[in-house]
């Protein structure tokens, strides 16, 4: 809690405690406090604020300033801080749940990089901010209040776990659908997503549009298609399947990476070729 | 053209190298290096003796692997030029010599009929002497055929000529194209400017429209007597009253009505003998796609489906005329019905009349993928035809796809489907649709870029180009991805024979051993005979299944 407060300082906290969240402007604590001279009135602003223990907003009405006073837990949360620290908290504050990247934050505050991890490093230490890796931008590190969730945009979604993309988890909800299509004959969008959600095979929730993606990848797959019915589309077990091998790939050459450079009498040739050696091994 | 490739041209000069030796090499080499020659151009281009060229085109020519054509140079101002030959590689022809066997299988397949009996080991012996032979005379046909069969009697005889008349009837024989065909015009394109009004007598485009006339002249001509069925066979058959005499008596006289005193090509007695028949490899290639169709359809919409398809493309078979046709001809569904009830009788076991058919035939029309289309009115109803083009489009595009597959992985077909389906992409959308890390998206994207599967288009926001204010979009190369297959095919079979080739004689001392019918094969030489019997049975498997590609990415 904050050091002892002087009978002017407490007299404003008075008033502002009195007209609660709206908060007081100038002109209302002077007639509130017409008894003290306006230096003094002053001074104990001053003091107030460099305390913590109050607070200037901007009324977006006429844009003029009103004092309010800062409840107790932030007060306690901000002790201790200077300006600078106040200054970078809250132009993050201001960047919500997407964050602010330190370069950003340099040019907003005109602070110096090194002034400014320092900074950071002491709000990053109080737990008031938190650094998170963007998936986008896997080397730039974003800051943000420390008590908000990141954005979607920031972490990737469902399909990113510790910001590495999940392709096991993706594997296994991309089986999970086709099995449940090829069970049902035909199933609708809702039906797969109702089917995710039942099973619970996520702990993230996924939206439709996530499931969506899981359909269309196994459409591109070559596993369902898609068809149109009256009720609207349907997905069902592709009928025409890609077939399993294919003559071409099932020799050496198919599949080989010096194909084009394999010629009958060259360094690379059928006859001296490794892979078919390999394959024609018994 | 993937027939034009080099690696087709060279896997068609190890083909006539194995069949007929070095010097029908040479001469096809210089063929198909320099295109279309007289014989002068030959000589020069090939380095070989006059004679030994004679020779090799006469074999080349005998075997249906060159193409003869007479060609009258246009008249100077004197006298008028001597006409002379050209030649030009059948190279098509040529690489489907990897494809005799399975034609061969195709006509004992065809001709396996229920109710006749009918085992079809004639006709296929038939082909097999064709085949092995390029071209015969009617009699050397029947000579060699019995002889085959050991059928040299007077009812062996008539047997197989029974059977001759089958293969011609149903346009698996055809005559031999006589040597004084003009040669065909380059196929120009159908945009060039065409002349309007009858040019001025003497001028060149009259003496060009009148070349141009006698070559249509001299196709007709060969169109008419292509098929054509040897009097004699016709005459022996009415006299024998069977069953197969009274269905050509028919023909036969509708021919000697329309023929009516005109010199038809093959037609007259003195000629007859003299007419060379060969193998038709359009009619078999055509049977092939027709079942290549089916198989298609088959696995998309059940065997029912399946054998409507087979009936409607049974029925249009004979009257086919591109190898490559588009759609198949109109038949109303009692003329489909008829065609099933037909394959029904021939082959219980293999043809299953579909339960409903009118059911079938809707159900091809009405899928997605445009199967099949509803025609005009007939006097027997509506009428369907097949999409064939269509259909062998998307069985080319699933090979292409399964072989994409195995190159690239699960990822890699993703994202080539992807792209099929969604046309043009950025790299970011991509990676998001295909679920997949843009790295991995981008790193696969340039490999498939490289392997000619993927097409790049860049989209500049300045005139500069600058990479940073371009997009980059993705796009599958569909049509450029099949015809690097095509060309690639040719070139994965030649290797494969080229690995045939080398492995064989590798151990040529102990196939020698055993050719020879030595007795004595030590201990030593079983473990290598046993590999090379495996490694030839493998080889020559795949070089089978590589060459059903092959037909359907180039010639169907």
């Amino acid at each position: 809690m904050a050091g002892r407060l002087s009978s002017t300082e407490e007299a404003v906290l008075e008033v502002c405690r009195k007209h609660g969240n709206a908060g007081v402007a100038d002109a209302l604590l002077q007639e509130e406090l017409h008894h003290m001279t306006m230096q003094a009135r002053m001074m104990a602003i001053n003091s107030l604020l460099n305390k913590h223990r109050l607070t200037l907003l901007t009324n977006p009405a006429d844009e003029s300033l009103v004092y309010k006073e800062v409840i107790a837990e932030d007060a306690a949360k901000f002790k201790g801080l200077g300006t600078e620290e106040m200054l970078v908290y809250q132009h993050i504050q201001a960047s919500g749940n997407y964050g602010i990247w330190t370069k950003d934050l340099k040019m907003k505050t005109n602070l110096a990089q090194p002034q400014i991890t320092k900074l950071l490093k002491v709000l990053e230490q109080r737990s008031l901010i938190k650094a998170i890796k963007s998936v986008s931008n896997a080397n730039r590190k974003v800051y943000m209040l420390y008590e908000l969730e990141p954005a979607r945009e920031l972490t990737g979604g469902a399909w990113y776990t510790e910001h590495e993309y999940d392709s096991e988890f993706i594997e296994v909800l991309q089986q999970a659908c086709y099995q449940f299509i090829l069970n049902a004959g035909e199933a609708s969008l809702d039906d797969v997503a109702l089917f995710i959600k039942e099973k619970g095979f996520s702990k993230v929730e996924l939206r439709a549009d996530d499931v969506m993606s899981l359909i269309n990848c196994l459409e591109y797959d070559g596993k369902i298609d898609r068809v149109e019915r009256e009720e609207g589309e349907m997905f069902r077990r592709a009928l025409l399947e890609i077939p399993d091998t294919s003559a071409f790939t099932n020799v050496p050459c198919g599949s080989c990476p010096v194909f084009n450079d394999c010629t009958p009498d060259g360094a690379i040739s059928p006859n001296t070729c490794v892979y078919y050696q390999k394959w024609l091994d018994f | 053209m993937a027939h034009n490739s080099p690696y087709a041209h060279q896997l068609a000069c190890s083909l006539i190298a194995e069949q007929f030796g070095p010097i029908c090499e040479k001469v096809c080499q210089a063929l198909l290096r320099h295109g279309v020659q007289s014989l002068g151009e030959l000589i020069r281009n090939s380095g070989l003796p006059a004679g030994q060229i004679r020779n090799g085109l006469l074999v080349l020519i005998q075997h249906n692997c060159a193409i003869v054509y007479q060609h009258h140079p246009e008249p100077g101002l004197r006298v008028a030029a001597a006409s002379y030959y050209l030649y030009e590689p059948a190279t098509a022809a040529i690489l489907q010599n990897l494809r005799k066997p399975r034609f061969l299988l195709l006509v004992k397949d065809e001709y396996v009929n229920a109710q006749t009996g009918e085992d079809g080991t004639i006709h296929e012996t038939i082909v097999e002497v064709l085949l092995e032979n390029g071209r015969l005379t009617l009699e050397q046909i029947i000579l060699a055929t019995a002889e085959k069969l050991e059928q040299t009697g007077e009812e062996g005889r008539a047997s197989i000529k029974r059977r001759i008349m089958h293969l011609m009837h149903d346009h698996l024989l055809e005559q031999a194209p006589p040597c004084d065909m003009p040669r065909p015009d380059p196929a120009v394109h159908e945009n060039a400017q065409k002349r309007r009004g009858a040019p001025k007598p003497g001028s060149q485009d009259a003496a060009s429209q009148e070349a141009e006339a006698a070559r249509k002249l001299a196709e007709e001509d060969y169109a008419k007597a292509r098929f054509q069925l040897p009097r004699a066979l016709i005459l022996d058959e009415i006299d024998a009253d069977t069953e197969a005499g009274a269905l050509f008596a028919a023909s036969e006289r509708k021919r000697r009505k329309l023929g009516n005193g005109q010199a038809v090509p093959g037609g007259e007695g003195s000629k007859e003998g003299a007419v060379l028949w060969r193998v038709n490899t359009d009619e078999c290639n055509r049977r092939l796609r027709h079942a290549a169709c089916v198989r298609l359809v088959t696995q998309k919409r059940g065997t029912d489906v399946g054998a409507a398809l087979a009936a409607l493309l049974a029925a249009s078979c004979p009257f086919e005329t591109k190898l490559k046709e588009h759609f198949s001809v109109e038949f109303a569904e009692v003329d489909i019905l008829k065609a099933a009830q037909r394959l029904a009788d021939a082959k219980p076991e293999a043809y299953v009349m579909p339960a409903d058919m009118t059911a079938c035939l809707r159900e091809l029309v009405e899928d997605d993928l445009r199967l099949a289309a509803v025609g005009g009115e007939g006097p027997n109803g509506t009428g369907y035809f097949a999409n064939e083009s269509n259909i062998i489009n998307i069985v080319k595009v699933k090979e292409v796809e399964a072989v994409v597959r195995e190159r690239f992985g699960a990822l890699g077909l993703r994202v080539f489907r992807l792209l099929l389906l969604s046309g043009q992409l950025e790299q970011k959308q991509i990676a998001d649709q295909a679920m997949m890390p843009l790295k991995d998206c981008r790193e696969l994207l340039y490999r498939m870029l490289k392997a000619g599967f993927v097409g790049l288009q860049d989209i500049p926001k300045t005139a500069d180009h600058a990479p940073s204010r371009t997009f980059y979009t993705w796009r599958v190369a569909a049509k450029a991805a099949a015809d690097l297959l095509a060309a690639e095919l040719y070139r994965e079979a030649h290797n494969i024979r080229t690995r045939l080739d080398h492995e064989m004689l590798q151990q040529r001392e102990v196939l020698e051993m055993v050719e020879g019918g030595n007795g004595h094969i030590l201990h030593t030489h079983r473990g290598p005979l046993e590999r090379i019997k495996k490694v030839s049975a493998v080889l020559e498997t795949c070089l089978l299944q590589v060459d059903a590609l092959i037909a359907i990415f180039n010639d169907f």
